[in-house]
């Protein structure tokens, strides 16, 4: 009688269902990013990456759905301009709600603004509905962006989470804003190319006082000038924002580069 | 040669999950590629033959017709497993129907393999079941099932009764089939799918459907913990035994 191994077997139960994707899809890109912002650490600037990255996503591709997975804050969900829809994954109705999106094969890009309070059963949740295999199989591709931190607590449960998903990209995000010139970079440690460390430059408490207003958004400075802010500051506002959007482009062109790699390597 | 395995799912206790247990046991089968035939003796209902139609027939297992169509054709049907699914409060009947009709001496001389899985619930009463079930087992493979499916806590066992009870039964080996989330659970009830389908997301005709993905995501977990236990007990190996004695199988329906 031919043996096997009952937890393969279920490991290779696929969905039926799902549709073979004909070309590109509706959306523009051949694979559906999704950036998920996260660290276990509370005030480490998710949210200013997670709004930074959907602006970006905005300018660079025609945008980005985003979720807000901290509950009790809302972070991102108060910023009207980036459209983010609060997430719950305390019951599994809220479960479903999110993650039965985040799998859509759409090729439009998705971002979680993660609470750290969530950091851990987010997790924990995808590692039960075996989201990571699926969503490869659907050519869904997850991207953690974890802003590091000089807390030990920081680059400890970054190993842990390269360790715990070996086949997603893992980039850290050095901050100049949260990491006020220390140096962690030999910290958090990468091997694949695609994972090579994000700078985002200091932006000025000044600007960033206008940054943080509620109907802010990083796409509109990225052409023009506003005429509420004083011209000294939106060429400085202008300028930043122009070296962050090349920074995420150049991580955009590592992740395609890699795919490319990929896809040359498996044929 | 591969002796006739028939497996009993039972309690005598209503409630404790013995048709999930047998769901799980037959998409396990149906993963080996070990043929099976199930009995629902849920008559004339029939939970089982809802989820597996192709392979469950309703019986009563009380009707000494009903017996014959399950026993009588242990070697001659297709299957190598036979599951029955048994009726809260008929187990101890049924066990003593076997005991009449030869079919415990069968499996003691080595014709037919017997594994009874016995759904344990949170009181003592269920323990006092395993007493009554002991006095019939002979060398039947006996399986002691904590289901927590239907959120049991087992609050009132504590270790030295439950280990004193354990002992009464030579050789007993004890499954834990964990707790599927409520959503899940009732997602699949409402699909009357094998657990298999849904985590394929097939309807039962094998079109393609639209079930939660979070949910199938949830049900392939547990069931992939639930197999492992199978998996654990060897119970592939166990119903793939060889014939040991070179006598056919007989039993002799008494009624």
């Amino acid at each position: 009688m031919e043996t096997i191994d009952s937890r393969n077997f279920l490991a290779g139960v696929r969905d039926a269902a799902r549709p073979r994707p004909a070309g590109r899809p509706r959306g523009g890109k051949a694979w559906t990013p999704l950036f998920i912002v996260a660290s276990p650490r509370p005030r480490s600037g998710k949210t200013f990456l997670a709004r930074l990255l959907i602006d970006f996503l905005h300018v660079d591709d025609g945008g980005a759905r985003a979720f807000d997975l901290n509950p009790g804050e809302s972070a991102l969900a108060e910023q009207p301009m980036t459209l983010a829809v609060r997430a719950d994954i305390a019951s599994i109705e809220g479960q479903m709600a999110l993650f039965d999106r985040l799998i859509v094969e759409d090729g439009v890009a998705k971002v979680i603004d993660l609470g750290n309070t969530m950091f851990e059963r987010f997790f924990d949740l995808m590692d039960e509905i075996d989201f990571v295999q699926e969503a490869s199989r659907r050519a869904v591709e997850p991207v953690i962006l974890y802003p590091a931190e000089t807390h030990p607590a920081s680059p400890h449960a970054y190993c842990r989470l390269r360790r715990r998903f070996p086949d997603l990209i893992v980039v850290p995000v050095l901050n100049e804003a949260i990491l006020k010139g220390q140096r962690v970079r030999d910290a958090f440690p990468f091997v694949r190319a695609a994972a090579v460390p994000l700078q985002i430059p200091l932006l000025a408490p000044a600007l960033k006082r206008y940054a943080d207003q509620p109907h802010y958004s990083f796409a509109d400075f990225h052409n023009k000038l506003p005429e509420e802010i004083p011209e000294g500051l939106a060429v400085e506002l202008r300028s930043w924002t122009r070296r962050a959007f090349l920074e995420l482009r150049e991580f955009e062109l590592r992740l395609l580069l890699e795919k490319v790699r990929a896809s040359l390597g498996a044929s | 040669m591969t002796k006739p395995a028939v497996i009993i799912v039972g309690a005598d206790k209503g409630g404790v999950g013995k048709t999930t247990v047998s769901r799980t046991l037959l998409d396990y089968f149906d993963a080996h590629q070990i043929p099976t035939r199930a009995f629902d003796t849920e008559c004339p209902k029939g939970t089982l033959k809802r989820f597996h139609p192709d392979v469950t027939d309703i019986v009563d297992i009380n009707l000494v017709p009903d017996q014959m169509k399950i026993f009588d054709t242990l070697s001659s049907a297709d299957a190598a497993v036979t599951v029955i699914d048994v009726r809260a409060g008929l187990m101890s009947g049924t066990l003593k129907a076997l005991r009449d009709i030869g079919f415990i001496d069968a499996a003691r001389k080595g014709q037919i393999t017997f594994a009874l899985f016995h759904i344990l619930g949170p009181t003592i009463a269920s323990l006092d079941e395993i007493a009554d079930t002991a006095a019939y087992l002979g060398d039947a493979k006996y399986f002691m099932v904590k289901n927590f499916i239907n959120n049991t806590h087992f609050f009132q066992w504590d270790e030295q009764t439950h280990a004193s009870y354990f002992k009464r039964i030579k050789d007993a080996v004890e499954i834990t089939v964990p707790k599927l989330n409520e959503m899940a659970t009732e997602q699949v009830e409402l699909a009357s799918v094998p657990f298999v389908t849904f985590v394929a997301n097939k309807r039962a005709n094998g079109d393609p459907a639209s079930y939660s993905f979070v949910l199938r995501g949830y049900v392939r977990h547990w069931l992939g913990n639930v197999w492992g236990e199978y998996d654990r007990i060897g119970l592939s190996d166990i119903v793939a035994a060889p014939v040991e004695a070179e006598t056919p199988v007989l039993l002799q329906a008494h009624g």
